[in-house]
């Protein structure tokens, strides 16, 4: 995980360094705005990687001896055949056109994806 | 009138004109020897046999070299573009200026505007607006849009500017000596015929420009 | 095929055939049912889907080109009237880079990250096929503009206001667009969050970041822009929108909004957007070119800092788009512009590298990755000349433009597509695509492409605007229209060899085998097609080609080091089959034992 911490990190001082860059050199402040806020973005996902490191530490896929036998075991759920997610693309696209099309349709849409996403909690593990 | 490839117009797009040649050139003479190297790496290394080639994975120096020299010539095309921009963006003065042109653009044409509002040139369907303009004199352009970006091209000063609602753009340019009808057109799509909005630009000697600027007066306004 | 000399037993090369077993022996993981392919969560699955779906946009942008160039022809309005050419061009743009370009690197995502990192789906399944209707849906409701009265958006791709403020395009089928943009860019957004959630989390062990290989990097880094540009994109068109339904004035400039706003959103998700497009297709040749030149990629570390440079700089280059309007800080852009060209130049570079002292076969992928490499440079070269406001000033707006972004996009989406296209049909299939008739669609399509987009750029030069109708016989346009036309028929005619070729070649028996190519990365280590979830055998993992290490095990001076050690500290029991992760797909099943075998009697406790 030691790269990929690193990596964020790097996204985060770049953004910090080009939006103060471009705010020096005249920039307009969409722009300026827009880059800082980016320093956010990476800022959030390298806080996330850096714990997640500082807690579990490397993985198999860090080492570079590592191999298959180094991980057999369950590894994970892979939910295979779902409904929830055409139903829920449906009731997304319905909302967002609702908005366009009429009340109706967005009422239709923000019930549907209501359901799903119950639907979905329900299928997920507890 | 012939609108293709007018020559350069203004002092600025003559500088525009030397950067281009020098650069059409260099992006020439790099693409010849990349797409040169890749043909030839093509038919020098071509499957002879089965046998596995060396497996070079890396050679720092060489690849060093090749991030150095496409730096230095991409720092030389901005030094080459910082000079040159300095040039051409610029508002000339005042007491520079020998001529103020108000353009207004709007869904689908253009209209003109002379010194005082004496002379206005308005475009219709059936004839499009020429822009008359004096030979070796400093220009200003005061941009403005009336509904939707439009944008005042005219290939001749090797020069566009963009015009939005709501603000005024403005910038000069030094007409040069020579005389002839160009072209210009509106650049920025801006709707239904947007491909209509042409002009007409007009360089002629300072003087006829004088006395055409007098005989409009007096047909606007006697 | 190319033999390789097999001298003594002890010296041969492996194949993976080997291990995995013969072609047929394990059943494709996809859907066989519709209900199947609808409910379907495989990666794989999904990723087919991508391609076909995106296939067909490509299909329908490329026939609204055949309209764009059949009505400029010659000069006069001979095809369409100006209302329907503009939503034509609009359209065009939209469907190619919204629905097609992008869509079909999630599709390269979608079918290959799994595989080349040795996972058994993406980190997400649900949330992947989320993302896939999400597509359909979204661009459905684009095209569903051609059919409402006002007719499809017609304000061009980036849809500046106030030309597309409630005035300016009062249409249902302007709504409709944004719309539709505001559901693919949802869908892309959760996409890139699936993609760097797997890179990052479900790599196979011995898999390091920079064991992986590029294809991957480029996808994960993609998936950085995407996650930057997308929301801004997303967040602009609500603004529109709201403009246009609800009153409110971001960008009426009669009511103190700003429409220079709009564009500095919209190209601040533009530009990395075009780079979104480009890098999974940059992946694409990084794979493919040291498969045929028999080589390791060249520069490995190199192409992954270029490639961050690349994505870095990306976000910070946007008003070149905007230099024309006066309103921008020239030298900043200016510099970044020119800049972003150096790392470019450097993965131009690594590619002619891995190819210098090779030995290179001409098969399909190879064709069109030399293709994309000499496209994609001419195309660079004229992005250098745009990155120069001095000359931006002249041909921004022109088909000089046109020109350069078709270079780009073609060395991408066109040859690298078939590159990807040709390379990865046998893993996805079974089946070997014909070789002859691929090469004709090589070079018919060679020929059409440069017909078709080299001469615009001399119509730029010489003054014609982009998003033109019409042009007049005095403009002196029509000579180069006239040729760019015949070279779209090339063009056009160019992709027959390709459909005729995927009929044929769906009609034979899927005898390809794991690893017809002899590659080198993980995809090619299991069957053709793969099993359900991907893997029921991993090789070694020592280096970025794992598979060419499996096959040169024997010899230790070319396969990487510790490849033998790991293959030989196996025990004997499971060096042909070690069942690797069992996974669970029931939440009700109990999960299985540890799948070891056991050391004395050999057998497994599954």
């Amino acid at each position: 995980m030691k790269l990929e911490t690193i990596l964020w990190i790097g996204v985060t001082a770049y953004f910090t360094l080009i939006g103060a860059l471009y705010w020096a050199v005249g920039g307009d402040p969409t722009g300026t705005s827009l880059l800082l806020m980016a320093t956010g973005l990476g800022g959030l996902v390298a806080g996330w990687s850096w714990d997640w490191r500082r807690r579990h530490g490397e993985r198999p896929e860090d080492r570079v001896d590592a191999d298959a036998s180094d991980e057999t075991g369950v590894v994970g759920v892979y939910p295979t055949a779902s409904l929830r997610p055409l139903a829920l693309a449906l009731g997304m696209t319905a909302t967002v056109l609702g908005v366009v099309l009429g009340s109706w349709m967005l009422i239709a849409g923000v019930a549907i994806i209501a359901s799903q996403l119950a639907l979905l909690v329900r299928d997920t593990d507890g | 009138m012939n609108l293709t490839v007018a020559p350069p117009l203004t002092d600025q797009a003559d500088d525009i004109e030397r950067v281009w040649n020098a650069v059409l050139v260099a992006a020439i003479v790099v693409g010849v020897l990349v797409v040169g190297l890749v043909c030839y790496i093509v038919m020098r290394y071509r499957r002879r046999s089965s046998t596995l080639p060396r497996q070079l994975r890396e050679n720092i120096p060489v690849e060093i070299a090749y991030t150095i020299v496409p730096l230095l010539i991409v720092a030389a095309l901005f030094t080459v573009t910082f000079v040159s921009v300095r040039a051409i963006d610029d508002v000339a003065d005042a007491e520079d200026t020998d001529l103020v042109v108000d353009v207004t653009a709007f869904q689908w044409q253009w209209r003109f505007e002379y010194p005082d509002g004496a002379v206005t040139i308005t475009g219709t369907d059936d004839v499009i607006p020429e822009l008359v303009l004096p030979a070796s004199s400093t220009v200003r352009f005061e941009l403005h849009a009336v509904d939707v970006i439009h944008s005042f091209w005219i290939p001749g000063f090797r020069f566009k500017r963009d015009m939005f609602p709501g603000r005024t753009g403005s910038f000069s340019v030094d007409v040069g000596e020579e005389i002839g009808t160009y072209a210009g057109l509106c650049a920025e799509f801006c709707g239904l015929d947007h491909h209509k909005m042409d002009f007409a630009v007009r360089v002629v000697p300072a003087d006829d420009f004088e006395r055409w600027l007098d005989e409009r007066r007096s047909e606007a306004g006697a | 095929m190319t033999t390789i000399e097999r001298p003594d037993e002890d010296q041969r090369l492996y194949s993976v055939d080997d291990f995995v077993g013969p072609p047929g022996t394990l059943p494709s993981g996809l859907p066989r049912t519709l209900v199947g392919w609808l409910t379907t969560t495989d990666h794989k699955a999904l990723g087919v889907l991508y391609a076909i779906t995106s296939l067909v946009f490509l299909a329908i942008g490329g026939a609204l080109a055949g309209i764009i160039r059949t009505e400029l022809a010659e000069p006069g309005l001979q095809v369409v009237d100006e209302a329907t050419y503009n939503s034509v061009f609009t359209i065009h743009g939209s469907v190619m880079v919204y629905l097609f370009a992008v869509p079909f690197g999630f599709a390269l995502a979608n079918y290959l990250i799994p595989l080349q990192i040795g996972a058994p789906d993406l980190a997400f399944p649900r949330l992947n096929a989320l993302s896939y209707w999400l597509y359909v849906f979204g661009g459905a409701i684009m095209l569903l503009g051609f059919v409402t009265d006002g007719g499809a958006a017609g304000f061009g791709w980036f849809a500046y206001p106030p030309l597309s403020g409630p005035i300016g395009s009062p249409g249902l089928g302007a709504d409709l667009w944004i719309v539709s943009i505001i559901l693919t860019g949802t869908s892309g957004t959760l996409t890139a969050v699936n993609v760097i959630s797997t890179i990052t989390m479900m790599r196979a062990p011995g898999m390091t970041m920079f064991r992986m290989p590029i294809l991957c990097w480029n996808l994960f880094l993609t998936s950085f822009m995407v996650l930057l540009a997308f929301p801004v994109l997303t967040g602009a068109l609500i603004m529109l929108e709201a403009d246009r339904r609800f009153g409110t004035d971001f960008f009426d400039p009669t009511q103190g909004g700003s429409p220079i706003l709009y564009q500095h959103l919209f190209w601040f998700f533009g530009h990395p957007e075009v780079y979104i497009v480009a890098l999974p297709f940059f992946g694409v040749v990084t794979e493919v070119i040291p498969v045929f030149s028999r080589r390791p990629i060249f520069g490995y570390k190199g192409l992954v800092l270029a490639t961050l440079t690349i994505a870095a700089l990306s976000t910070s280059v946007w008003a070149h788009h905007m230099f024309v309007t006066g309103q921008v800080v020239l030298p900043f852009f200016a510099a970044t512009s020119f800049l972003i060209a150096v790392p470019t130049g450097v993965k131009v570079f690594n590619w002619i590298g891995t190819m210098w002292g090779g030995s290179i076969s001409f098969e399909p992928p190879m064709l069109f990755a030399i293709g994309f490499l000499v496209t994609f440079i001419a195309g660079g070269l004229t992005g250098v000349m745009l990155a120069s406001p001095t000359l931006d000033f002249h041909l921004s707006d022109s088909y000089f433009v046109v020109a350069h972004l078709h270079y780009v996009m073609g060395g991408t989406v066109i040859f690298a597509l078939f590159a990807a296209i040709y390379f990865w049909w046998p893993k996805v299939t079974g089946r070997m695509l014909s070789k002859r008739l691929a090469t004709v669609h090589f070079w018919l399509m060679m020929v059409g492409f440069n017909l078709t987009f080299f001469v615009m750029h001399f119509l730029g030069r010489d003054g014609m605007a982009r998003r033109v109708a019409d042009y007049e016989p005095v403009d002196g346009f029509e000579r180069w229209n006239l040729v760019s036309s015949i070279g779209m028929v090339v063009l056009t005619v160019s992709f027959l060899p390709f459909v005729v070729n995927v009929v044929w070649s769906l009609r034979q028996p899927p005898t390809a085998g794991a690893d017809p190519w002899e590659a080198n990365s993980l995809e090619w280590a299991t069957s053709s097609p793969p099993p359900e979830h991907n893997f029921t055998w991993l090789p070694p993992i020592r280096s970025e080609r794992p598979v060419f290490d499996l096959r040169w095990m024997n010899h230790e001076d070319v396969s990487a080091t510790g490849t033998t050690e790991a293959w030989t500290a196996r025990s004997d029991h499971d060096s042909r089959w070690l069942p690797l992760h069992p996974f669970t797909d029931d939440h009700d099943v109990e999960p299985r034992a540890d799948s070891r075998p056991d050391a004395d009697t050999g057998a497994t406790t599954t």
